[in-house]
């Protein structure tokens, strides 16, 4: 199931919030297990028993990292966890990955598996594994309770595609954690706008992008093939922020606090910032559980050199079982080490519009690795994007650009703060009412022009809904 | 105390729809959209673990929202506000006209049907019995001029000449429709050519098989209906939309009419029980049937291969012939062939318009 669809607003939602908030605290873990049970198993229900199984597991794992603590055996649990996630990923996201590679180098004829991913899967075993390392590491105590375990792991706001929390961001709250007007309202605002960010903005500049991306190369022009590539960026920033809202909102209501997962990544004047503020739960996640177990930057240049080389390798492919991913993980390292090596100094001297210019150049130029599976059309559009097209413009691209002029400046102001600090600045100086009035309106506008936008289009599709 | 009252108007926003949902009686058929609505689907354990059941239930909260028709209608005002020049594949064209995105048409289905249509026209030959295929553009490709500035529309006269160049016997009406393009030929609201529109189309066809045909004022018009919006309309719900007029065209009133062999049997060709409804273009002919004999005065025996097209098209040609057939090879379950033999016609004429022919998979069934 999927936030921004009629069966969990009409439905899912209003009858979790009412059972969640009627039944007394101590059954309220097992409300939350329960239900997010019933949300992953609406799209593949088979694979709930694999969710039940991960949570046996890294369950078990914790306690055998608890039971051995200070023996010899005291790495048993964590190495079982760390494995058994892994094999779970491996399996079901990249095993025909695998046969095909293998396919082609050893001209073998492997029969692909043709396994359906299982919704989450690469977010959920992160959170799992995160855990089981966390106990090992003295950084969370061990839950006891199975229940409220399996309501960290399943987790219906972040289940599918994330913030990835880590355990001990959440371990507290999973055993103590408060209700309350305030808590709720503000959920209320931040799930309505990730709502709207996703149906409203995303979606309808997704069809800009869809229109460019499905027309051949030899007839795309090269105005055409930028503004398709920023009507790209825009989808997967509001797509995926959008959910990343949604996810915070309903976590408040629910009484969590997850961490923020983007900062206006568009404003950012180099990669590595762009990489602090984008999908910041799964950089923090690579840092914490990849980058500074091998040593960060605590062991010299190369050393950590290599580091990020292995991070961003890994980075990447963690966003799909394709070369252009892996590509594309690269493409960012390369970025990162050279920054890293004399470049970062050299854009905080210049002028701050050098930085953005390059910085949005270099993402932009990312999402067209990233956007394209297959490489060689990947290629294909990126020579379009420097003049080895059908020309400057044409009366295509000319449609497209009047079609999408007003959306791309609301996608533009979007996605920087500037209607959030106006709001702030107005709701300072005001009186309560008018503020309050003022948030009334903007939920009903937002809430009312999605529904109206989900109604009537069967164009709905998530794009972090693969990884 | 300010997050209480979100708190509050959140709650009441699911419990309005929740309860509304549940309150509202589910409908079976949408006049708007003339489509029948999904209804809540059937339990199975197979549609539950294929993930079917879940799909279905979306499409029935979508189909079952209330008042889902001003749903669409908020919508298309917003994205018209914003500057799109399209919604719901529906261009807004000048001059009020709502016209269909035929960006793309599929040359596969092209092919397969002109495939088809060349064998029965050597059938045809072979028998001695004329055969004439008339593709029609429609309203994007004759009132370009009125699409947004530089929107696509696909080449419908690439299709015509392609059918010509495999030898069919194309009566060609791309020319004369556009030479009218000023006068009302298409519906604003409805993707129908007008009476109007399909007379200039029967004039070709006449002087195709050289005979003789009318002025146009040589038949008695009668407006049937000025409050129509049809099919462009129900995709946009524009409410600004403009209503459009729906003409009748005849010589005499009276012609015995049989529907599918018999099942229903009448004296006119216009149904006005339909000038009721919202689908008011069905009035001409009963909407689409199987079969269709329309007896008249004139000489010969004609068969119309058609599409919805045909319909007000064929209220020129009765009293041509002595019989007018049309058949609607959608519904229609026999052979043409066979009929043809049957019903001793000796003039074809295969009618479609040209985004329907580019994508109907029954075209080819008239080559059993």
């Amino acid at each position: 199931m999927v936030f921004s669809s009629l069966t969990f607003l009409l439905c899912f939602l209003p009858a979790v919030l009412l059972i969640y908030f009627a039944v007394p605290r101590k059954a309220k873990n097992a409300v939350l297990f329960l239900a997010s049970l019933v949300f992953y198993a609406w799209g593949e229900p088979i694979y709930v028993v694999l969710m039940i199984f991960s949570t046996i597991l890294d369950y078990t794992c914790g306690r055998l990292v608890e039971k051995f603590r200070g023996t010899s055996k005291k790495k048993i649990g964590l190495i079982i966890s760390v494995c058994c996630n892994l094999g779970l990923l491996i399996f079901f996201k990249y095993s025909d990955f695998f046969i095909a590679t293998v396919n082609g180098i050893f001209k073998t004829n492997i029969p692909q598996l043709n396994l359906p991913l299982p919704i989450g899967i690469s977010f959920y075993t992160f959170q799992t594994m995160s855990y089981t390392i966390d106990v090992y590491r003295g950084d969370a105590r061990m839950q006891k309770n199975i229940i409220s375990f399996g309501a960290y792991v399943a987790l219906f706001p972040q289940l599918i595609a994330g913030p990835i929390v880590r355990y001990q961001d959440i371990a507290d709250q999973l055993d103590e954690r408060t209700h309350s007007f305030d808590k709720f309202g503000d959920g209320v605002k931040r799930f309505v706008m990730g709502l709207g960010k996703k149906v409203l903005l995303a979606n309808n500049i997704g069809l800009l992008w869809s229109m460019v991306s499905e027309t051949e190369a030899a007839q795309l022009t090269l105005v055409g093939a930028w503004l398709g590539i920023i009507a790209f960026a825009f989808q997967i920033y509001f797509d995926f922020s959008g959910y990343s809202d949604m996810a915070i909102g309903l976590g408040k209501m629910l009484g969590f606090d997850f961490k923020e997962n983007f900062n206006y990544p568009y404003l950012s004047k180099s990669v590595t910032e762009f990489w602090r503020r984008w999908h910041m739960s799964l950089g923090t996640w690579f840092r914490d559980y990849v980058y500074i177990p091998l040593g960060g930057n605590k062991k010299g240049l190369p050393v950590q050199l290599r580091n990020i080389a292995i991070v961003w390798i890994l980075t990447g492919f963690w966003h799909g079982a394709a070369w252009n991913f892996v590509l594309w993980g690269i493409f960012y390292g390369v970025l990162l080490l050279i920054e890293k090596l004399f470049l970062l100094k050299r854009l905080e001297k210049a002028p701050a519009v050098i930085g953005h210019i390059y910085a949005l150049f270099t993402v932009l130029i990312g999402w067209v690795l990233f956007a394209f599976d297959d490489l060689s059309k990947g290629l294909a559009f990126l020579k379009v994007m420097f003049g080895g097209g059908a020309g400057i413009v044409n009366s295509a691209t000319l449609y497209q650009l009047l079609s999408y002029i007003p959306l791309m400046i609301i996608c533009i102001i979007g996605s920087t703060p500037l209607m959030k600090n106006i709001y702030e600045k107005i709701s300072k100086k005001s009186k309560e009412g008018f503020v309050l009035t003022a948030d009334v309106v903007k939920i009903l506008i937002v809430a009312g022009l999605s529904v109206a936008f989900l109604i009537s289009g069967s164009y709905n599709p998530f794009l972090y809904f693969r990884f | 105390m300010k997050n209480k009252v979100i708190t509050i108007l959140f709650c009441l926003i699911l419990a309005t729809g929740v309860i509304t949902h549940i309150v509202v009686s589910d409908k079976y058929y949408s006049e708007n959209e003339k489509r029948t609505l999904k209804q809540f689907p059937k339990v199975s354990w197979e549609d539950i673990r294929t993930g079917k059941f879940g799909d279905e239930i979306e499409g029935y909260l979508a189909d079952q929202f209330p008042a889902r028709d001003g749903w669409v209608t908020v919508k298309t005002l917003t994205e018209k506000t914003f500057g799109k020049k399209e919604s719901g594949g529906v261009y807004f064209a000048k001059d009020g006209y709502l016209i269909e995105t035929h960006k793309t048409l599929s040359d596969q289905q092209i092919k397969t049907n002109i495939e088809a249509l060349k064998h029965l026209q050597a059938n045809m030959d072979k028998k001695g019995i004329n055969m004439h295929v008339m593709l029609v553009p429609t309203a994007g490709t004759i009132l370009s001029d009125k699409l947004p500035a530089y929107a696509p529309y696909a080449d419908q006269k690439a299709v015509i000449d392609y059918a010509k160049s495999q030898g069919l016997n194309i009566v060609d009406v791309a020319d004369v429709l556009s030479s009218h393009k000023d006068e009302y030929i298409f519906y604003k609201t409805d993707h129908h050519w007008t009476s109007l529109g399909s007379y200039y189309a029967y004039t070709e066809w006449m002087k195709a098989m050289g005979r003789d045909f009318d002025p146009i004022d040589a038949w008695t018009r009668e407006t049937l209906c000025d409050n129509f919006r049809g099919t462009t309309f129900a995709k946009v719900n524009y409410p600004f939309a403009e209503y459009d007029t729906i003409d009748a065209y005849y010589k005499t009133l009276d012609h015995e009419v049989d529907y599918n062999e018999g099942d229903y049997v009448t004296d006119t060709i216009y149904e006005r029980k339909y000038l009721e409804g919202t689908d008011q273009y069905a009035a001409f002919l009963n909407s689409n049937q199987a079969t269709t004999v329309v007896k008249g005065g004139g000489t010969g025996k004609c068969l119309i291969l058609k599409d919805s097209y045909a319909n007000c098209f064929a209220q020129f040609a009765v009293d041509d012939f002595e019989e007018t057939h049309l058949i609607d090879m959608r519904f229609f379950r026999g052979t043409v062939k066979k009929y043809i033999e049957e019903n001793a016609i000796d003039e074809v004429l295969v009618l479609y318009n040209i985004p329907n022919f580019a994508s109907d998979m029954a075209v080819m069934m008239c080559d059993r």
